[in-house]
Order: structure tokens, then C-alpha cells, then sequence
């Protein structure tokens, strides 16, 4: 069997972004369908996501094999803007994301907006065996949304010791996005919202390298270490995230002290950003009964001033032959951009000067993320059957919302055809 | 050498009480073809389910600034 071969070979698959591109050493026509149904729902009727995926992968011939990956995610909720959760304002609208246009009624302020959108990716893969240890695979993919536009194209080339226990692989892709709010181009950042200073629609440029090492450092255990780089250049803005300006105002009646929005911004961010980070995993299976633990560990920089530290553990237990459950736990802590802030403070004295670079999005805020979940895996038809529910849950130092929680449901049936 | 990997895997797997078989995960042996039954197991896999990581992934980006690690490629989206 051909995957069962790919797997001998260990870990010359894993570099290509959510994409196992099976190795070919026999043409024995062999193909595998990994379809899944996601659920993703925030509480407080924030963001709800449905995503459909499915992965087929297949051998041309005894060195060529293809994947094609297809995902189709509907969006819907409720999402902040990153204005304060004032309760008078002198601004009297927004739009919102995704085109979603609001007004704010007796002046109380639009702190989070409705949206709904479509996205629909395609990722297709081609891998071929040069000689029996040295693999090349191009990449194309597409993702297309009502405000958003994506086309990337990748070349990974592996190389296996002659022992096939080590793998060094190298890696490029480059990615042109297009963004664009739904019903006009980009705003201009730092303007007024209620100016409406519309520009064309904002365009990037993605570079990424890679470089990486898998070992299979004996029977029971195999490990990888990752390094990447990825320069950007272009609209880094989000177009619908908004910052407030805000004052401490006297209520006139009670004499208490309220922050009050007085004028609200499109959001800015700097047009490049040089990420770098170290990847490494490792899985390892001991006992009697065939468990497994997959650890991971990843450390994240940027210039934008952004450090994050993410582990990642999970361990399976087999049941019986048939069926396994396994425990997942992610931690994940991450520095907040320099340019960050909840909100452009006025003092009422000095006039206020605009920085240069400025965004409230709570994305970019000091973010500690705790994950916990649980998969029941089990045979059934000749394939493989998966569930999980997971709770995830992110504190954001400063942000005017500082707390996303939200559930995850995800039902997976894999199943190869010969 | 083996030492600080050995501690370092001690920090990564689950308590320090699996010191032993944290040991035992970075001894390095010779392994021969046949040798490789456990190592072909899907949860032996360096990413044991694409699909699950392709689905974290989306999420984790949608909602953190960091993001990659794994490999290049892919496709981007909107979310972030």
C-alpha cells in the first residue's frame, strides 16, 4: 500500500501547509478522502463559523501523486470594531464588516457590528519523486471572499538520508492578497469615520521560507524542527476595525466621571512585517497499550513588536483495536504590538496628535489562549471516523473586549479507496 | 548533550515523572525497515490529521497574531 510505504518514509509530508502529500513508490492507484464538518460558535452571539473541508489524495504514477484540498466556510455574528463601549458618542455611523452598515441611534456607540460572508479555498498540490530520496512539490491555491482575495503558489523540496531516518526539507511560497471592504475599496487610515475617505482596494505581498529537519530518533519516537521566515509588504489594515478617541467628561447631574468617545478612526497598521518562528513537534508512543503523546512547541517574532509562545500537547489512548480517545491541551501567550491601544486618550487640554501607526483590534492585544478538547476516534466502514469538542478560551490584557470564548465542534470520516 | 534534551522533554511531555520514558524518547538507535511497525501508525505521524490542523490553523490565525510554523503555503484568508 502505497500510504502505508509514505509513512515508513516519515515526516517528508508534513512541511507543506495543512496538506500530507502522500510519497509515490508504487502506482497502485491508491486514493484517500479525509472530508470533515466544522462548527465554530463564540459565546455572546459574536462570530459563528460552519466549515466543510475535504482533502483527496491520489497517486498518478509510481513517482507522481496530487492532493486537492476544497473548503468552504459560511460566517455570520457579531465582531468588534475596536471602539469603546461608550454610552454617548458624537459619531453617528459605521460600517462595519463586511458591509454591514449601522447607525448609531441617539448617539449611543456601535462598539461591535453584524457581518455574514462566504469563503470559499482550493489548494492543489503535485508531488514527484526525483530519486528514490529527493522529493519536489508545487503548490497553487485560491481563497475567495466577498471582501478578501487570495492566490499563492509554493515549491517544497525534501531530501531523505539514505537510511530514510532523517528528512531536510526546504520551502518557498509567495501570496498576493487583495483586500476590500464589501461595498467600497479601503478607507484611508487615521482619517474620520464620518469623513468617509474611501482609496482603492489595499493589495500584499507575501513571501515565506522554510526550512526544516524530521528524525526518527528511534522505534518509539520521531521529531521535527522548523524554521521559518515570511516578509509582507503592502495593506496590512484591517478595513473595518476602528479606534475611538475618548475623553473624561463630567456628568453635569451626577458630577461622576465617564469616558466618553468624541470622534472615532479607521484603524492603521505598517505597511510590511517580517515574522520569524521556530517550530518543533515530536511524537512519541510508550506502554503496554500503545499510547501516544504529540508534543509541540513554537516560538513566534515580529517586528511589529509581537512575541508569542504556543505548547501544544495531546495524548491518545486506545480503547480497544477499533477506537481511541485523546485529550487535547493548548497554551498559547503572546506580547501586544507596539502599536496597540484601546483607544486614542484625549486629555481635553493639549489637541490631540494622531500616531503614526494605531489599531485596537483585540487580536494584537498582551493574549493568553487556553485550549481543552477531547476526540473519540473509531473504524466504521472500512474507514475512519473522528469527534471532537474543544473550548477555547482568550484574556486580552487591554482591549475593550477582553474575552473570547468559544466552542468547537468537528466531525471527520477518512476512508481510502484502492 | 542528551541530558538537556532529555530535561527539555521533560518539560514538553506530560509531568517529569515520565523522566524514564522521556529518557527513553531521545535515545537514538539505528532503525532498520522492519523495525518501523509503530512508526507507521497514523498517531505516529508528525501531523497525524491534516484536517484537524488545517481547521486549527484557520482558527488560531482568525484569532491570534501569530501564526505559522509548520510550513509554507496553503492559501491566505481574510479572517485576520
Amino acid at each position: 500500500m502505497n500510504n502505508i510505504k509514505s509513512k515508513l518514509s516519515i515526516a517528508t509530508c508534513t512541511l507543506l501547509s495543512g496538506t500530507q502529500v502522500q510519497a509515490a513508490d508504487t502506482a497502485d492507484n491508491s486514493w484517500d478522502l479525509n472530508s470533515s464538518l466544522l462548527y465554530y460558535s463564540e459565546a455572546d452571539d459574536r462570530v459563528s463559523v460552519t466549515k466543510a473541508i475535504a482533502f483527496l489524495t491520489g497517486d498518478l504514477s509510481s513517482e507522481d501523486s496530487i492532493s486537492v484540498n476544497l473548503v468552504l466556510d459560511t460566517m455570520s455574528g457579531a465582531t468588534p470594531t475596536g471602539a469603546v463601549k461608550s454610552s454617548s458618542s458624537s459619531v453617528t455611523s459605521f460600517t462595519g464588516a463586511s458591509g454591514a452598515s449601522s447607525s448609531i441611534a441617539g448617539g449611543a456607540s456601535v462598539d461591535r457590528v453584524n457581518f455574514s460572508d462566504t469563503r470559499m479555498g482550493v489548494a492543489l498540490t503535485w508531488a514527484h519523486e526525483l530519486k528514490r530520496t529527493h522529493k519536489i512539490s508545487y503548490g497553487g491555491s485560491l481563497s475567495v471572499e466577498k471582501d478578501y482575495q487570495s492566490y499563492g503558489a509554493s515549491v517544497n523540496y525534501s531530501i531523505e538520508s539514505d537510511n530514510r531516518l532523517n528528512t531536510y526539507t526546504m520551502g518557498f511560497a509567495g501570496t498576493f492578497d487583495q483586500i476590500y471592504r464589501k461595498t467600497d475599496g479601503t478607507p484611508e487610515p487615521l482619517s474620520n469615520v464620518e469623513d468617509n475617505n474611501i482609496l482603492s482596494d489595499g493589495e500584499r505581498y507575501t513571501y515565506d521560507f522554510i526550512l526544516g529537519m524530521s528524525k526518527v530518533f528511534n522505534k518509539k519516537t520521531v521529531g521535527q524542527l522548523n524554521y521559518t521566515m515570511s516578509y509582507s509588504d503592502g495593506y496590512h489594515t484591517d478595513p473595518y476595525k476602528v479606534i475611538s478617541q475618548v475623553r473624561l467628561v463630567e456628568d453635569t447631574n451626577s458630577g461622576v466621571f465617564t469616558w466618553t468617545e468624541l470622534e472615532r478612526y479607521f484603524e492603521s497598521r505598517p505597511d510590511s512585517r517580517f515574522r520569524h518562528s521556530i517550530f518543533t513537534s515530536m511524537a512519541h508512543q510508550y506502554g503496554g497499550t500503545g499510547e501516544t503523546v504529540q508534543t509541540a512547541y513554537r516560538l513566534y517574532t515580529d517586528d511589529w513588536g509581537i512575541t508569542s509562545h504556543t505548547f501544544d500537547l495531546t495524548h491518545r489512548t486506545p480503547l480497544s483495536e477499533s477506537s481511541y480517545l485523546e485529550p487535547h491541551f493548548r497554551y498559547s501567550i503572546q506580547s501586544a504590538a507596539d502599536f496597540f491601544r484601546p483607544s486614542i486618550i484625549d486629555d481635553g487640554t493639549t489637541p490631540v496628535i494622531l500616531p503614526e501607526y494605531a489599531s485596537a483590534d483585540n487580536r494584537l492585544d498582551e493574549t493568553t489562549g487556553i485550549t481543552i478538547g477531547l476526540e473519540y476516534g473509531m473504524k466504521l466502514g472500512g474507514g475512519h471516523l473522528k469527534a471532537r469538542g474543544e473550548y477555547i478560551n482568550w484574556q486580552h490584557a487591554k482591549a475593550e473586549y477582553d474575552e473570547t470564548t468559544a466552542m468547537v465542534m468537528q466531525v471527520s470520516y477518512q476512508k481510502l479507496f484502492d | 548533550m542528551k541530558a538537556i534534551i532529555t530535561l527539555l522533554a521533560c518539560l514538553l511531555l506530560p509531568g517529569c515523572s515520565l523522566y524514564k520514558s522521556a529518557n527513553n524518547a531521545f535515545t537514538i538507535e539505528e532503525i532498520k525497515p522492519w523495525e518501523k511497525n509503530i512508526l507507521a501508525r497514523d498517531d505516529m505521524q508528525l501531523d497525524p490529521d491534516p484536517v484537524r490542523t488545517f481547521s486549527d490553523e484557520h482558527i488560531y490565525f482568525s484569532k491570534e497574531a501569530s501564526t505559522g510554523g509548520r510550513g509554507v503555503g496553503g492559501g491566505g484568508c481574510g479572517c485576520n
